[in-house]
C-alpha cells in the first residue's frame, strides 16, 4: 500500500512538483492545418524546407529566417517524406508512390523513379551521387534502394538479407560517398563501403527508422515502434538498447556525439549520449508524433511531426523549434 | 524510476481524479455491478451500451468469407472461432492453438516472422509456408476476454506501483511492467498491448486477414472505456501532463493487405462495436465463499500465489478482483518460449487473471496443462517457490486451493467441449437432433454419444502426437454440433509433383497436420510442393447413407460413359472389395470406419482392433497405451453419428422450389446429385450418387486417395447445403452459385446450362438448393 500511495501521488497533478519546464521547445509556426510534417532540412538557418502533407497531397513549407510559408509546388505529388540537398537551390524530396521532386531554386520538377513504392529517405554525398530508399513494408515486398548519378535514378538490388521479412528501408545517411548507412524495417542495417552494400547485424529487435552520425565512430540509428530503440556504431561494433517507457523514435540528428537529438511518438524528444547511450528527455508542448529533427547552421533545432498514421486522417501537423546550446 | 513516475502521470491522471487522494478516503471496495456469467454484459452498462454489446457480439461471431476480406493468410474465419470457450469471448481448446514464429539472429536480435509474428496455417486454398529463416516457434492458446474493459480502466500507475524488477524486497518475486508507446501495457500473454483496440486490430489481421483503420478520435472518445487523446490541437501540455489514457496507445497505422478486397475490410462502426463488446464483457462472477474456498484462499495466499496473482487492483470503480498484477514475471526455463514482445523476454509472461479460470482451460500460455493442478506444477522461475509449496501440500489443502480457484467465476459453465452443461438435445429430425422414432434407451445413448463427440480429448488420453482437432466437434460444428466446418478448420493435404506432373504421395502420408508438439509446427515432407485443403463436410444423415446397398450405388455407375451423356461416375472400390461411400474421395465404406479413420488421421487417437474394420491407427508413439479409444467409446461415437438425423428440409416458397427442382433436373444436376434408396427401399434424399466424378478444371492438380484419382471427387450430398457453406472440396465457393460455376469436366455442361438460365429459373434453382 505504501508503494501504491507513492505511485499514486507521483501520478497526480498537484501532488508533486509540476512537470519540468520545457527546455525551450516552442511552436515554430501554427502547423495544425499544414498536414503531416515528415521532415525538415536546410542548408542555412534562413533556408529550411519542411516536407509532408497528406496521402493525397504533398506539401512543402519554407522558412526564410523570419516566417514559414507554404511553397507552391509546380507538380502534383502525394505525401512527401524526406528531403536532402546541397544548397538552397538544389534540394531533392522523396515521397509516396515513388515520388522524387527536385528544387533548382526556381521551380519544382519531378524526377522519374524506377520503382513505384513509397520512398522514405534520401541522402547524397554530392549532386551526382544520391541514394533514396523505401518500400511498402509487406513481408513479401522487396525493399527499395535507388541511386541517382546526376542524370537518372536506377534501381539497385539490395544484397541478400539474412534478416527475414524486410519489406522497406526507411532512411539513408552517410559520411561520404563510400561510407553510407541504410536502416529499415525489422532492424535491418546496410552499410556501403568499398563500393558495395553489405548487411550488418546491429542487434536491433524492431524497426530502425532513422540514422545520423558525426564521424566514422559515432553513428546512431533510432527506431522502435512501441518502445524507443537505438543502435550505435562506435567504429568497432554495434550496440543496441531500448528505452522502456519511451515511445518509438522516428528522428535523429547530431553535431556532437555527446548529444544525439532524438524525437518520436507522442511528442517524445530528448538527447542521447553516444558513449553511454543515456537518454535525457526534454518536454515538448505536443503529444503529436514527432517524425524528424534537424539542427541548422544558425544553431536552432527544428522538430516536425503530426497526427501520423491513419490514411484516413486527421492530418494535423506540428513544428517546434528551440535553440541549440553550445554543448549540443 | 523516473520513467515510471512519468508513466504514472501519463496514465494515472484521468482515471483517478484531478487532485490528491484524500488521506481519509475510505478504502476502496469491490463494486457489485461488474459481475456476470461468462459472456454476459457488464451489469453497469447503459441501455445504449447493451445494444453496442449485442452488435459487437455479432461482429465477433461473424464468419468472414474471402469475398468479405478473409485472407490472404489466415488461421480462422471469425473472432469467436478461437474465443469460444465456454462462450463467445472466452478461450479455446487445443485445436485452436496457434503458433508464433520469429528469427533469432546471431546478433541476438529478435525478428518476428510470419504475419506480424503469427504463423498462419492457410492461404486461400493452400498452406501458408513458414518464413525462411524462422528458428523460434512458440505455441499459443487463445486468451479469454472476460472483464477486459475493467482491466483497461486500471491506471498504469497502479500496475507499475507493484513492479519490483530488482527484487528489492527479497521475496524472490520481481515483476516489471511492459510498455507500449509510453503506456503501461497489460493485454496479451506478454502484456504486450496497452489498448483494447490494438489488441483486437492486430489479431483480426494476423489470424483472419481482416484489415482495419484505427478508430477515429471521435469514436475512441465514445468507447465504453473512453480512449481519445487530447488531439484537438497540436500544442498541449504534452505527454506528461495531459489526459491521455492508456487506450490512446492503439496502433495508429491502417492495416492493408493484397487480397483484392478494398481496405479497410471491417468498417469503423463494426470495429467500434467489437472493441466495445470486449470492453463491456462482465467480470466472471465468483461463487459465494464457502468454508472450503475460504480455507483454499488462505492457502493460496500463504504459499505465495498471491504475490503475483494479486487479489485485486485499484481502479476508478474500486477494487477489481482479477487475481493478477498485470506484470511480467520470469516463469523459468520450462515455460520459456523464446518470444520477445515489447520489453518482455522469452522467459517472461504476464500474470494471467484467474477470474473465470475454471471454465477457460486448457491452461497456461500454450494450453499444455490439462488441469489447474498441472498448470500450477508447471510454474517455475519466480513462481518456483509457490509451485513447490503447492506440490508439498496435503491432499486436503490442495483440494481446497483448487476449489478456491474454481470458485472465481464460470464454474457452472465448465464444459468438456463446447456444449453448455444444460444444453438440451435438439428435437428429433432437427439440425443436430436424432433420427425420429428412437426409444428412450437409444436417446440416452444418443446423448452420451453427443457429449463424447463434443468433448475434448486430452493429451493424457492419447491426443496426438499429431492432430488437426481434439474432438469430433472441433471440426464438425456448423451450424450445430455434427455439422460442417468453416475454412479455418480445413484439413491440409500435401503431395509431390515432378516436372512431368506426376504425383507422388509423401512417405509420411498426405496429411499435413496442423497441430503437434508444443512449440513446433508439425513437419511436412521436405519435397512437398503441392498442398490441397479439404473442407469439413457435415455428418448429418450418415446413418442413412450407411444403409444404402452397394447395388443401389453401383446401379448408377457409368465409368465408360456408355450412355454418352458426358457424365461417367465410378464407384470407389476398396482393395478388399468393399465399396467406399463417405469422404471427399469416397474412400470410406461405413460410419464406423469413418470414425476410426478420423480418430487416427485427425486426432491422433488410436482405435481398437475390430474384426472386419481396417481404418484408423491402432498404434502410435505418444506414450499413451493403445488403443486410446475404447471399443465402447468407438461404439458410442459411431452410434451417435449413425443416429444423427439428416438435415431437415425447409421450405419458404414451395412453388418456387418445385420449379427449381425441375430446373435442377433439366440442366442435368441430377445426373450425379440424385436421391438413392436404402435397404428398406425408402428414399434417401441426399442428392448424391456416391460415385467418383472428374469435375475439375483442365489444369487442376489434386491429391488422390486410394482408388480415387487426383481429379476425382465423390459427388457431395447436397442436403443441408443452405447452412453448411463453404462448398466444394476445398471450400473455395462461398455461395451455391460460385460452387456451380466451378464445376467443370463431367459437370461442365450442367454448369454452362446454369450460367445460361433466365434470372427466374436461376432464382428457382437456388431456392430449391436452399430448401434441401
Amino acid at each position: 500500500m505504501r508503494l501504491l500511495r507513492a505511485a499514486l501521488c507521483a501520478g497526480l497533478i498537484g501532488c508533486s512538483d509540476p512537470a519540468p519546464a520545457p527546455q525551450g521547445w516552442a511552436a515554430a509556426f501554427d502547423a495544425n492545418d499544414a498536414g503531416w510534417l515528415m521532415n525538415v532540412w536546410g542548408p542555412r538557418g534562413d533556408a529550411l524546407f519542411a516536407v509532408g502533407g497528406r496521402p493525397s497531397e504533398g506539401r512543402v513549407y519554407r522558412f526564410d529566417g523570419s516566417a514559414w510559408r507554404r511553397a507552391t509546388l509546380d507538380v502534383q505529388a502525394p505525401l512527401l517524406n524526406w528531403a536532402w540537398g546541397f544548397s538552397a537551390d538544389d534540394v531533392t524530396v522523396v515521397g509516396n508512390g515513388g515520388t522524387v521532386l527536385h528544387w533548382d531554386g526556381r521551380a519544382w520538377s519531378r524526377q522519374s523513379a524506377p520503382r513505384a513504392e513509397n520512398l522514405w529517405g534520401v541522402w547524397g554525398a554530392s549532386p551526382t551521387d544520391l541514394w533514396a530508399v523505401g518500400g511498402n513494408g509487406a513481408a513479401d515486398d522487396r525493399p527499395v534502394l535507388l541511386h541517382f548519378d546526376g542524370t537518372s535514378w536506377t534501381d539497385v538490388p539490395p544484397p541478400p538479407l539474412q534478416r527475414a521479412g524486410v519489406g522497406a528501408f526507411y532512411k539513408v545517411w552517410g559520411l561520404s560517398a563510400d561510407n553510407v548507412y541504410v536502416v529499415g524495417q525489422r532492424g535491418v542495417v546496410l552499410h556501403r563501403t568499398g563500393g558495395a552494400w553489405r548487411e550488418e547485424l546491429a542487434g536491433a529487435s524492431g524497426d530502425l527508422v532513422s540514422v545520423w552520425g558525426t564521424d566514422a565512430n559515432h553513428v546512431l540509428a533510432v527506431g522502435g515502434r512501441a518502445n524507443g530503440l537505438v543502435a550505435r556504431w562506435d567504429g568497432t561494433r554495434w550496440t543496441s538498447r531500448s528505452y522502456d517507457v519511451l515511445p518509438g523514435l522516428n528522428g535523429v540528428w547530431m553535431r556532437t556525439p555527446r548529444a544525439a537529438h532524438v524525437v518520436g511518438g507522442n511528442g517524445a524528444a530528448g538527447t542521447i549520449d553516444l558513449d553511454t547511450l543515456a537518454l535525457t528527455e526534454s518536454t515538448t508542448p505536443t503529444q503529436y508524433d514527432l517524425h524528424s529533427v534537424f539542427g541548422d547552421a544558425s544553431g536552432a533545432l527544428t522538430a516536425v511531426g503530426g497526427t501520423l498514421g491513419s490514411a484516413a486522417g486527421p492530418f494535423f501537423g506540428v513544428a517546434l523549434r528551440r535553440p541549440l546550446t553550445a554543448s549540443e | 524510476m523516473r520513467h515510471r513516475a512519468r508513466a504514472a502521470l501519463a496514465l494515472g491522471l484521468p482515471l483517478l481524479v484531478a487532485g490528491c487522494p484524500a488521506p481519509e478516503a475510505p478504502e476502496p471496495t469491490v463494486p457489485t455491478d461488474i459481475f456476470g456469467a461468462l459472456g454476459e454484459v457488464l451489469p453497469s452498462a447503459s441501455a445504449a451500451q447493451r445494444e453496442t454489446f449485442a452488435r459487437g457480439r455479432r461482429v465477433a461471431t461473424r464468419r468472414f468469407t474471402p469475398e468479405q476480406g478473409l485472407g490472404p493468410r489466415f488461421n480462422v474465419s471469425a473472432c469467436s472461432d478461437c474465443h469460444e470457450r465456454p462462450t463467445v469471448g472466452g478461450s479455446g481448446a487445443r485445436y485452436r492453438r496457434f503458433l508464433l514464429t520469429a528469427q533469432r539472429l546471431p546478433d541476438g536480435s529478435f525478428n518476428a516472422t510470419g504475419t506480424n509474428g503469427v504463423q498462419d496455417q492457410f492461404t486461400l486454398g493452400s498452406r501458408e509456408p513458414t518464413t525462411p529463416g524462422t528458428n523460434v516457434t512458440a505455441t499459443r492458446s487463445p486468451i479469454p476476454f472476460f472483464g477486459m474493459g475493467l482491466l483497461a480502466e486500471i491506471p498504469g500507475s497502479e500496475i507499475a506501483s507493484r513492479a519490483d524488477p530488482d527484487d528489492r524486497d527479497g521475496d524472490g518475486i520481481s515483476g516489471r511492467a511492459n510498455y507500449d508507446r509510453g503506456f503501461v501495457a497489460r493485454f496479451g500473454r506478454k502484456a504486450q498491448t496497452a489498448s483494447v483496440e490494438g489488441f483486437i486490430r492486430g489479431p483480426i489481421f494476423n489470424h483472419i486477414g481482416i484489415t482495419t483503420n484505427p478508430l477515429s478520435e471521435e469514436m475512441k472518445a465514445r468507447l465504453p472505456v473512453p480512449s481519445a487523446a487530447t488531439r484537438s490541437s497540436a500544442l498541449t501540455e504534452g505527454r506528461s501532463g495531459t489526459s491521455v489514457q492508456a487506450q490512446v496507445a492503439a496502433a495508429d497505422e491502417p492495416l492493408t493487405d493484397s487480397d483484392g478486397v478494398a481496405d479497410p475490410e471491417l468498417p469503423e462502426q463494426d470495429l467500434f462495436d467489437l472493441v466495445s463488446f470486449s470492453m463491456l464483457t462482465a467480470a466472471p462472477r465468483p461463487d459465494p465463499p464457502t468454508p472450503t474456498t475460504v480455507r483454499g484462499r488462505t492457502t493460496f495466499e500463504r504459499i505465495g500465489c498471491a504475490a503475483c496473482h494479486t487479489p485485486a487492483l485499484r481502479s476508478p470503480r474500486g477494487l477489481i478482483p482479477a487475481f493478477t498484477d498485470l506484470l511480467l514475471h520470469d516463469m523459468g526455463e520450462g515455460l520459456a518460449d523464446g518470444v520477445e514482445m515489447r520489453l518482455a523476454s522469452g522467459r517472461e509472461f504476464r500474470t494471467q487473471p484467474l477470474w473465470g479460470v475454471a471454465a477457460t482451460g486448457p491452461w497456461l500460455h500454450d494450453g499444455r496443462a490439462d488441469t489447474l493442478a498441472d498448470a500450477i506444477t508447471l510454474h517455475g522461475g519466480e513462481a518456483q517457490r509457490a509451485r513447490d509449496a503447492f506440490a508439498a501440500l496435503g491432499e486436503t489443502d490442495r483440494g481446497e486451493l483448487l476449489a478456491f480457484l474454481e470458485s472465481l467465476g464460470g464454474r457452472e459453465q465448465v464444459t468438456a467441449g463446447l456444449l453448455p452443461p444444460d444444453a438440451p438435445v435438439p428435437a428429433a429430425g432437427a439440425w443436430g437432433g436424432p433420427l425420429p422414432g428412437l426409444d428412450a434407451a437409444a436417446l440416452a445413448r444418443f446423448e452420451r454419444g453427443r457429449r463424447r463427440y463434443d468433448g475434448d480429448f486430452a493429451f493424457a488420453r492419447g491426443l496426438g502426437p499429431l492432430f488437426n482437432g481434439d474432438s469430433c466437434r472441433a471440426c464438425h460444428f456448423d451450424p450445430v454440433l455434427g455439422g460442417a466446418g468453416p475454412l479455418g478448420v480445413d484439413v491440409t493435404r500435401q503431395g509431390i509433383f515432378d516436372g512431368a506432373g506426376v504425383f507422388t504421395a509423401p512417405a509420411m502420408g498426405t496429411m499435413a497436420h496442423r497441430h503437434g508438439a508444443v512449440d513446433a509446427r508439425p513437419p511436412i515432407d521436405a519435397r512437398a510442393n503441392f498442398f490441397e485443403v479439404r473442407q469439413t463436410p457435415h455428418t448429418f444423415g450418415l446413418g442413412r447413407i450407411d444403409r444404402i446397398p452397394d447395388s443401389e450405388i453401383l446401379a448408377h455407375e457409368d465409368p465408360d460413359d456408355a450412355n454418352r451423356d458426358g457424365v461417367r461416375g465410378r464407384a470407389h472400390r476398396l482393395a478388399d472389395g468393399r465399396l467406399g461411400r463417405l469422404g471427399w474421395k469416397g474412400n470410406v465404406p461405413s460410419v464406423r470406419e469413418f470414425v476410426r479413420d478420423a480418430m487416427g488421421a485427425e486426432m491422433g487417437v488410436t482405435v481398437p482392433e475390430v474384426a472386419g474394420e481396417t481404418f484408423g491407427a491402432t498404434r502410435d508413439d505418444d506414450g499413451v497405451a493403445d488403443p486410446e479409444l475404447t471399443r465402447d467409446e468407438l461404439d458410442e461415437l459411431a452410434g451417435f453419428i449413425s443416429a444423427l438425423a439428416p438435415p431437415p428440409r425447409t421450405s419458404r416458397d414451395p412453388a418456387l422450389e418445385a420449379l427449381g427442382a425441375q430446373v435442377f433436373s433439366r440442366v442435368g444436376c441430377d445426373a450425379c446429385h440424385r436421391s438413392l434408396r436404402d435397404d428398406a427401399g425408402a428414399e434417401v434424399p441426399l442428392y448424391s450418387d456416391l460415385l467418383l466424378h472428374d469435375v475439375a478444371a483442365p489444369d487442376a492438380r489434386g491429391i488422390g486417395e486410394g482408388a480415387a484419382g487426383p481429379r476425382e471427387f465423390r459427388t457431395p450430398p447436397l442436403w443441408g447445403m443452405a447452412r453448411t457453406a463453404p462448398y466444394l472440396h476445398d471450400g473455395r465457393a462461398s455461395t451455391a452459385e460460385a460452387a456451380i460455376a466451378a464445376h467443370q469436366a463431367e459437370a461442365a455442361a450442367s454448369s454452362r446450362a446454369v450460367s445460361q438460365l433466365s434470372p427466374a429459373d436461376r432464382e428457382a434453382l437456388l431456392a430449391f438448393l436452399s430448401s434441401l
